[in-house]
């Protein structure tokens, strides 16, 4: 199930595959670590970094700026979608090694 | 709403569906939107996950799950989904419980279990990249069992995604949040990705 939705998010797209590939593990990162790792468009980076640690600031124009650097919808739908995937797919991982640790 | 596809990008029969949906709820829920625009790509594969997390656990009440999806929510500072799971633990525990949880849970009267639980929920929201066995071993000090931890886990995991998505896309508030919360507890989550 979790694997099926995470190949799906990552699989046959309208955004880039290798950029989609390349925002999970920016997002899976962020979460292992607490580190950024810059990606590019700079505007991409920006808003992954709020998708990532404060969702809640996103705003109309962070929107409008991923628009006018040339993204569709549906790439800032499926880009979306797989940097909140990565988020919580990694969380998933990191608690359940933890508690295959805690033996 | 901020993507118009979300909004309009939808095959006939799901249209017809979210025109049912809007006449009975006065609104389309952004997990429905989401989960039904290209369902293939998202909701066809998240929404199992959304129905076993919060639906099928085998140690938790519906309400206690209901419980830690608001508390996680809270943490990730998501009015939209905080309000309508804590509606939803409201429904299920009391009033006076959800409420005292959310305000401060570490004053609630509520068992240490459910306490520690919430320390860990916390931690794995906001400071995953410190999350370690020292995490874990306190709920294994007040009796849960591994199979109960991993439920816990899924529930953060799967709030951490659709906290992220509702405040991207910028759902709207529910309308009217009880009768959200009455739908959900009584259909489940399966029915809110809609073929078409």
């Amino acid at each position: 199930m979790i694997q099926a939705l995470k190949e799906a998010v990552l699989g046959k797209g309208y955004a880039d595959s290798t950029l989609r590939k390349e925002v999970y593990q920016k997002v899976a990162h962020q979460v292992l670590s607490g580190d950024a790792t810059p990606i590019t468009p700079t505007t991409l980076n920006t808003y992954l970094e709020k998708l990532s640690k404060q969702a809640y600031k996103i705003a109309d124009r962070d929107i409008d700026q991923l628009k006018e650097a040339g993204f569709s919808e549906d790439e800032i739908f499926e880009l979306t979608v797989v940097g909140a995937t990565a988020a919580g797919i990694t969380r998933l991982e990191k608690g359940l090694q933890a508690l295959q640790n805690c033996q | 709403m901020r993507l118009q596809v979300l909004k309009n990008g939808y095959r006939l029969l799901q249209k017809l569906q979210l025109f049912f949906i809007k006449s009975m709820m006065g609104y389309v829920p952004g997990p429905v939107a989401v989960s039904t625009y290209r369902r293939n790509f998202f909701g066809k594969h998240y929404n199992p996950w959304l129905e076993q997390g919060l639906r099928k656990a085998k140690h938790w009440s519906v309400g206690e799950i209901e419980l830690f999806g608001a508390f996680v929510s809270k943490q990730n500072q998501c009015q939209f989904c905080t309000r309508d799971h804590h509606t939803m633990a409201q429904m299920s525990l009391g009033i006076d419980k959800a409420d005292a949880v959310m305000q401060d849970f570490e004053q609630a009267p509520i068992e240490e279990k459910i306490k520690t639980v919430l320390r860990f929920l916390q931690r794995l929201t906001v400071s995953p990249h410190e999350i370690s066995e020292a995490d874990i071993r306190p709920m294994k000090s007040q009796g849960l069992s591994d199979e109960a931890i991993e439920e816990v886990i899924h529930v953060c995991a799967i709030f951490c995604v659709i906290n992220r998505l509702a405040d991207a896309f910028d759902f709207e508030l529910s309308v009217d949040t009880h009768k959200t919360a009455r739908f959900l507890l009584k259909n489940g989550y399966a029915v809110t990705s809609l073929k078409g």
